[in-house]
């Protein structure tokens, strides 16, 4: 079995893209998915009337169902309706739909989390409910849900490979093109799971060590 | 008569640091040696070398004439010989008080269960929690708790028990019920060592006081002549800070005005 | 209209319910395997033993690193290069889930292991049980609450996850979906249909999760 570098060499301007193209992907739907969840995360904590409903309704819907299905829906059935999307566009969709849902549980836990004892001692040295919010509720939250963001984030990152499906250029997709065009199975298979090591590993060794590091601050607040 | 129990240049370190230092202690059988000493002097780790819950680097360690410091040496068979009852109690908290007795005996001495039964039910009455037997942990108080975990130890038929600070973490109010179990074996013959901080209980219970300090074994004595005329200076220092409540000079009464 | 697209559904039944079947058996095969790999792993991991977690976390780390679909296709397209084994990819989806699951439920198992008293441990020791009797009869059992919930999360996402099987071939609900809608083009109607289908399944989990970690985090 020999290892064709000077082919794989070839590939990699292909490749150099596809990785663009993930972190396009990626990176736009968390920053949509954020924006939704930072909506719907007050509605949910305030228990804004019919709104919230349909918000836990949305959040229950989108976390229980497969993206695969979610992005076929989008990709497939929606043009029966009349609406023609391009497969990026249903990915960002798509994504932004799943991702929205997990960060707006995400932003919920945090602000849930923070303990009751800190509003208790808030309150009792005068600060008013928005100083309150300012002050000691949106901090504290932020840091206690920053490891489970950045572990959705990197979940987020990782399920582009999944829009491979309806023809975005990402890793995967290029790499099964690539393996239909050349038949250089065994050289692309490498190169795919070297990409992911490379892009995935240090994501995920960094994600530990910030649980670690924000655990021994956790009993200190 | 040849010892129970003989550590001899007995040394161990945890990490760089070394936490026994040339350790002799000889126990007879029936005997009862408390251990007396400041934090981190080492005298838990001692009991803990002796079932196995801590490894040892040098030394000698023998029970009832066997090396225990072998790599043959079967810690099972050793822990059924050796009880050891611990500060917290540690009773498995998803199983009745009889079932937290019963395992031992039942699955590792593999005896019959009309028998065991028998025995811990036995047991409990001596302790006078048998109307406890179908209780869980959760349910009972952290005095009642240790006196069955002291139970527990017992129906394994162990030839020494081992006390581990046993009431450093109970209620003023339930120290004397557990203490006056382990006295209780004391007079029956069972081979004790004891890891305290109770000073008038070693003082009354001891056949021996060891004290020690940073690893070492600094005093061997019986308890009147420790508690009355300690010899060294640690020693002194040491029994001075239990008596500063009963030191203190009396309250001038205040005017009230 | 809305009457024939009902029609249509029940028609299709019989074939959506083969398709279905696959599903679900991915999914449950997948569920089986990945539990009893994850209590292995569990234990594995608390036994103190330097390489052991070493290995561990090299296992844990490549499931992590390399998304779960790459996998699919590493080991469809892989395996019959490198170990001559042409696996169906039915059963090549039914491994990719039971490793990554392993790997998943492993860590849940772990961490409930790990947040019992040390205490528990010695004592259990200290009456002279074996390795294994310490574990079955002490550490388990009372890990069995703090694991259930999260472990029935993970199980939610290997039944999302199956679907990706449809990618590497296997003819599971959502092959027959496609198949269905390529004949009669009610993708709305049918797509709409799958994604309840997954709903219902998932949704009485993650309820039954959060129902059970409510009520045991207070016991």
């Amino acid at each position: 079995m020999s290892f064709d570098f000077a082919f794989i060499l070839g590939t990699l301007p292909a490749f150099l893209k596809a990785v663009g193209v993930t972190l396009q992907v990626g990176l736009i739907a968390i920053a949509t998915s954020l924006l939704v969840a930072l909506v719907n995360a007050p509605i949910l904590l305030y228990r804004t009337p019919v709104l919230h409903r349909l918000v836990s309704l949305y959040v229950e819907l989108a976390r229980n169902t497969p993206l695969l299905i979610q992005l076929f829906f989008v990709y497939f059935a929606l043009p029966s309706l009349g609406v023609k999307i391009s497969g990026f566009a249903a990915a960002i969709i798509t994504m932004t739909f799943l991702g929205g849902a997990y960060l707006t549980e995400v932003l919920r836990a945090g602000v849930e989390a923070v303990p009751a004892a800190q509003l208790e001692s808030g309150r009792s040295i005068g600060l008013s409910e928005g100083q309150l919010l300012r002050h000691v509720i949106l901090p504290q939250a932020g840091l206690l849900s920053l490891p489970a963001l950045f572990a959705n984030f990197i979940f987020l990152l990782k399920e582009t490979t999944v829009v491979s499906a309806v023809a975005v250029p990402e890793i995967l997709y290029t790499t099964k093109s690539y393996i239909a065009l050349y038949y250089k199975t065994y050289e692309m298979l490498a190169v795919m799971t070297l990409i992911c090591v490379l892009l995935f590993l240090p994501l995920s060794l960094l994600l530990s060590r910030l649980e670690r590091r924000l655990q021994h601050g956790q009993f200190g607040s | 008569m040849s010892a129970l129990i003989e550590f001899k240049g007995f040394n161990k370190f945890f990490g760089e640091q070394q936490v026994l230092k040339d350790v002799d202690l000889s126990v007879q059988t029936g005997e009862v040696v408390v251990i007396l000493g400041p934090s981190g002097c080492g005298k838990s780790t001692l009991l803990r070398c002796l079932n196995g819950l801590e490894s040892a680097h040098s030394g000698s360690l023998k029970l009832d004439g066997r090396e225990l410091l072998d790599t043959s040496t079967d810690w099972r068979q050793v822990r059924q010989q050796v009880g050891m009852v611990f500060q917290s109690y540690h009773l498995f908290g998803h199983m009745t008080v009889l079932d937290n007795l019963l395992l031992g005996p039942l699955k590792v001495q593999k005896r019959q269960r009309g028998e065991a039964v028998a025995q811990a039910e036995a047991l409990l009455a001596r302790v006078g929690l048998l109307d406890k037997r179908d209780a869980y942990p959760r349910q009972l108080s952290g005095g009642q708790q240790q006196r069955i975990a002291i139970v527990r130890s017992l129906c394994m038929n162990p030839r020494v028990m081992l006390f581990d600070e046993v009431t450093a973490a109970l209620d003023p109010e339930m120290v004397k019920e557990v203490l006056q179990v382990i006295q209780g074996l004391a007079r029956d013959g069972m081979t004790l060592l004891i890891v305290t901080h109770e000073m008038a209980f070693a003082r009354a219970v001891a056949d021996r006081i060891v004290f020690m300090d940073a690893g070492r074994i600094l005093e061997q004595r019986t308890p009147e002549s420790f508690f009355t005329n300690p010899q060294t200076a640690r020693a002194q220092q040491f029994l001075e800070k239990f008596s500063y409540v009963e030191s203190l000079p009396e309250r001038p009464q205040k005017e009230l005005i | 209209m809305a009457s024939s697209g009902l029609e249509l559904l029940l028609v299709s039944l019989p074939q959506l319910g083969k398709g279905a079947a696959q599903t679900l058996a991915i999914s449950g095969l997948g569920i089986l395997f990945a539990t009893l790999g994850g209590v292995l792993y569990g234990v594995l991991a608390t036994l103190g033993k330097r390489s052991v977690n070493l290995a561990l976390r090299i296992y844990l780390e490549l499931f992590r690193a390399i998304p779960v679909l790459v996998w699919l296709y590493l080991l469809f397209f892989g395996l019959p290069i490198f170990l001559g084994l042409s696996l169906p990819s039915f059963w090549c989806a039914v491994l990719v889930l039971a490793l990554w699951g392993a790997s998943e439920v492993g860590e849940v198992v772990r961490g409930a292991l790990q947040s019992l008293p040390r205490g528990q441990r010695e004592a259990g020791l200290s009456i002279g049980l074996s390795g294994w009797q310490l574990y079955g009869y002490v550490l388990l059992p009372q890990a069995l609450k703090r694991m259930t919930p999260p472990t029935i999360n993970v199980y939610t996402r290997i039944i999302k996850t199956s679907s990706l099987a449809v990618l590497i071939g296997v003819v599971d609900v959502i092959k027959v979906g496609q198949q269905i809608i390529e004949r009669t083009y009610e993708s709305v109607l049918i797509y709409g249909a799958l994604f309840l289908f997954f709903f219902f399944i998932c949704y009485p989990l993650s309820v039954a999760s959060r129902a059970l970690e409510r009520r045991w985090t207070h016991a």
